[in-house]
């Protein structure tokens, strides 16, 4: 199936500065894309390219087999990172403006803003002026009026700063009807946590340049196997073991001391314990550590920051 | 289009609904209005009628003195009751030209100067303003307010109680003192009021020629009429003191030379002077209106310039409202930078029509209703110019160019600001250059034909606002394409040119970029 979104070899400056350095990425209908970076990756400018704000210096993109995204604007919501809405409208009186504008008719677009209040629980603040609301309300309210006008792609800067916990969860729910009801949903993030409940697929950007796509899984592979061992015996036979990488002490107490163990992904835990067993060496307690995807994030972006030629550790 | 249609349509009712706009909408004209209804309102509230003795030594001056003061008096309630008949007089008793000479009496058709002492003395004699009131009264429409008649604000009295002549010539201001200080006051129809100025004549003073040292008062206080008070009369008091004083010495000279009194009737001789115009067929009489109608325009042409200036204000802080909230962002994903200009332009010149063409009506309006005889006449005239030539829709006409010739500018300054101080900073160039523009304008308009009205006509720019101030001269239907050209081609040039800032500018962070800046910001848009 032909991708909603296509942006090949993307190239942005600002002066002397290279925001965005021949970034290529595809995304598939009905998918949950995450857009992940640090701060300064290039992530806004991007989307702006992608929603033909910006245009590049160089590459194409293409947004829903068009060549600007202004073309199917009707079909596409967009959230901006830096929010705002005009503070002397009413919250129902905003989504439908902004609906209007992405092509439904008046009462139709008053009908869905007063339903999307209802069901998102801010039906008895529907006219209140914004500047009455509160920030999380207004940042409903602008949510809201991304998804009024029932787009097919949704880009989302940054969707979840600036929320409360709460405010976060009611988000994911709302990202997650959204893929239940098959829409495609682009967010930039930098708090991995959401991105890992989330996504189907991440692209992972650094200096405006790629430096991991696929699935959270993929992400996950790219790190070494962790493994705690607490024993009071000799681990000597441990450290032979094929595929082991790196071994420290964590901590002591009396004659038991906390181990981690770092290995390679084609390391065998069974084969761990087996030579526990033989060698009698004492497993008090053994935890395997499944890597996030922020240490991944955490390990990815310093690998891309430092020098040439040496590779951070985590 | 649908976007642009959008756009224009909430930028105007947001507009609209914004309590700023509702406070300029019944500030302009208020203030526009109670600029000239206000004055007159509080001189009429706050008239102080002050009290002028006169100690008459050279005998005979005194009660030509107070005379002359009460026939002021009676002129002033005359010429407003004249200004009343004319603003609200039955149509049966008009003409083409005025009210009817053949059926309004005299006395109704007289103001100021025109009328005589006689018939001054007959005002006063018969019951003053309620007489001449019962008489103006047939020729009023039915619906005629009553009139606003000036209050007195002058009376002459002979100083009761005089102190002897040598000693007020000796030493007057110690002899005056008591009066003037308010330790004595005078009685006045039963009442005690101070007095405000001695005026004092001593005997043998004679009439002095213009320019001389005693009639540029500088003469000797023994060959000059000295009118003392404690501290500077008001300007008012002064000035009339001195032209009836004028007048009195005047009408002495005459009689001296002349031998009889009937000389002075030489004085209310005037030239027979008809104005004439040659636009109707065999000519004809020209009439206040026409002099309003060369002066309109002009007046028009400033008040444009100003209108424009708050609505540009209005515009670039909205634009820098939706900058500073982001909104902008999310608008520019649906529609084009382009296309949320052009949108913002048009809801915004909506907008500004709105309100010119309020204010327009409003001060008209007040002009009406609050207005004394003289304003509702002025009114009256101004409507029926506006009524019957091309100068209104030559107002909105040039109102607009001027519109678009400085909103594309606002729109993208604007669209750099951050906050209000931005807008002021960013601004500054463009306000002092629109508050040049007036002044250049008014400057030319007197000679509307001249070569440089012409140039200025054609000039981007400044091209509304003269053809504006020309509008009463009829310019050539040819100048009058040529100069709209001219503006519409920088319109086009202007927005070509902020369309593509304006796209830069609402992403655009940090600092107001610099001239230079901007210069390399639109050639890096091309």
């Amino acid at each position: 199936m032909e991708p909603f979104v296509r942006l090949v070899d993307i190239e942005k400056r600002f002066g002397d500065h290279l925001a965005v350095d021949g970034l290529s990425f595809a995304v598939a209908p009905g998918e949950v894309f995450g857009f992940l970076g640090p701060n300064g990756a290039g992530k806004t400018t991007s989307i702006r390219i992608l929603l033909d704000i910006l245009s590049p210096d160089r590459g194409t993109v293409s947004v829903l087999g068009a060549r600007s995204a202004l073309a199917v604007a009707d079909r596409v919501g967009y959230l901006p990172e830096e929010r705002g809405l005009y503070r002397n409208m009413t919250a129902e009186g905003v989504i439908t403006y902004l609906a209007r504008l992405k092509g439904l008719d008046a009462r139709t677009a008053r009908r869905r803003a007063r339903d999307l209040l209802e069901r998102y629980g801010l039906g008895d603040v529907a006219r209140r002026r914004v500047k009455q609301l509160s920030k999380g309300m207004a940042q409903k309210v602008q949510v809201l009026s991304t998804l009024a006008h029932d787009p097919d792609l949704l880009i989302l800067d940054e969707p979840f700063s600036g929320l409360d916990p709460v405010n976060q969860q009611v988000l994911e729910q709302v990202l997650r009807d959204l893929k239940a009801a098959g829409k495609t949903v682009i967010f930039s993030t930098h708090v991995m946590q959401h991105a890992e409940r989330l996504c189907d697929r991440i692209l992972l950007i650094a200096k405006g340049r790629d430096i991991f796509s696929g699935t959270v899984d993929e992400a996950k592979a790219r790190l070494d196997i962790r493994l705690r061992l607490r024993t009071e015996g000799d681990i000597a036979p441990l450290r032979a073991l094929p595929a082991i990488k790196r071994v420290f002490r964590r901590r002591s107490e009396g004659d038991v001391a906390e181990w981690e163990f770092r290995a390679a992904r084609s390391f065998s835990v069974e084969r761990m314990i087996e030579t526990c067993i033989r060698h009698r060496i004492p497993i008090r307690h053994f935890t395997m550590l499944e890597p996030s995807l922020h240490d991944v994030f955490v390990r990815l972006v310093r690998a891309e920051d430092a020098p040439a030629g040496r590779e951070a550790t985590t | 289009m649908r976007g642009i249609f959008l756009i224009a349509q909430h930028e105007f009712i947001e507009t609209v609904k914004t309590k700023s706009f509702l406070v300029s909408l019944l500030l302009i004209p208020l203030m526009l209005g109670l600029g000239i209804v206000i004055p007159t309102w509080i001189e009429r509230q706050t008239a102080v009628t002050r009290t002028i003795a006169v100690v008459d030594l050279a005998g005979g001056y005194g009660p030509r003195i107070r005379a002359a003061v009460e026939r002021r008096y009676a002129r002033r309630v005359l010429a407003a009751l004249h200004a009343h008949v004319r603003a609200y007089a039955d149509p049966a008793y008009r003409t083409a030209r005025g009210l009817d000479m053949a059926k309004v009496p005299a006395l109704l058709l007289k103001r100021g100067d025109d009328i005589s002492d006689a018939e001054a003395d007959r005002f006063l004699a018969a019951g003053g303003a309620r007489w001449a009131l019962d008489l103006a009264r047939p020729y009023l429409r039915a619906e005629a307010p009553e009139p606003k008649l000036p209050p007195r604000t002058l009376r002459a009295i002979a100083l009761p109680d005089p102190p002897p002549p040598d000693v007020l010539l000796a030493d007057p201001a110690e002899a005056l003192r008591p009066w003037l200080d308010g330790g004595r006051t005078v009685s006045h129809d039963g009442a005690r009021v101070a007095v405000d100025a001695v005026v004092v004549i001593p005997p043998g003073v004679r009439g002095a020629p213009a320019g001389s040292p005693a009639a540029l008062g500088r003469g000797q206080p023994r060959e000059s009429v000295q009118i003392w008070s404690a501290g500077a009369l008001p300007r008012g008091v002064s000035r009339t003191l001195g032209d009836i004083l004028d007048r009195i010495f005047r009408h002495d000279a005459l009689i001296a030379v002349a031998g009889n009194p009937d000389i002075l009737a030489a004085d209310r001789i005037r030239a027979p002077v008809l104005a004439l115009d040659i636009s109707a067929p065999g000519g004809r009489a020209l009439t206040m209106a026409d002099t309003v109608r060369r002066i309109l325009p002009r007046a028009l042409s400033v008040l444009l310039v100003y209108f424009l200036y708050i609505n540009m204000f209005m515009l670039m802080s909205n634009t820098m409202e939706e900058r500073s909230n982001r909104i902008v962002e999310v608008l520019i994903s649906s529609v084009t930078p382009q296309a949320l200009m052009i949108g913002k332009l048009l809801g915004s010149s909506l907008v500004a029509v709105a309100m010119f063409g309020f204010s327009v009506l409003a001060f008209l309006g007040i002009f009406s209703v609050a207005g004394d005889s003289a304003l509702v006449e002025f009114a009256g005239i101004v409507l029926g110019i506006l009524k019957g030539s091309p100068i209104l829709p030559a107002l909105f006409l040039y109102f607009i160019l001027g519109y678009f010739l400085f909103a594309g500018i606002f729109l993208t300054l604007g669209a750099f600001a951050e906050s209000s101080k931005d807008v002021q900073n960013l601004s500054l160039p463009v306000v002092l250059f629109m508050a040049m523009m007036p002044i250049v304008v008014v400057a030319f308009a007197d000679d509307p034909d001249g070569t440089s009205a012409k140039v200025l006509s054609f000039l981007p720019f400044f091209g509304p606002f003269m053809m504006m101030a020309r509008a009463a001269a009829n310019p050539p239907l040819l100048e009058i394409l040529g100069s709209v050209a001219v503006q519409l081609l920088t319109i086009a040039g202007l927005l070509w040119g902020a369309a593509r800032i304006f796209r830069i500018a609402i992403l655009f962070s940090g600092k107001p970029p610099r001239l230079g800046q901007l210069f390399r910001l639109l050639r890096s848009a091309q």
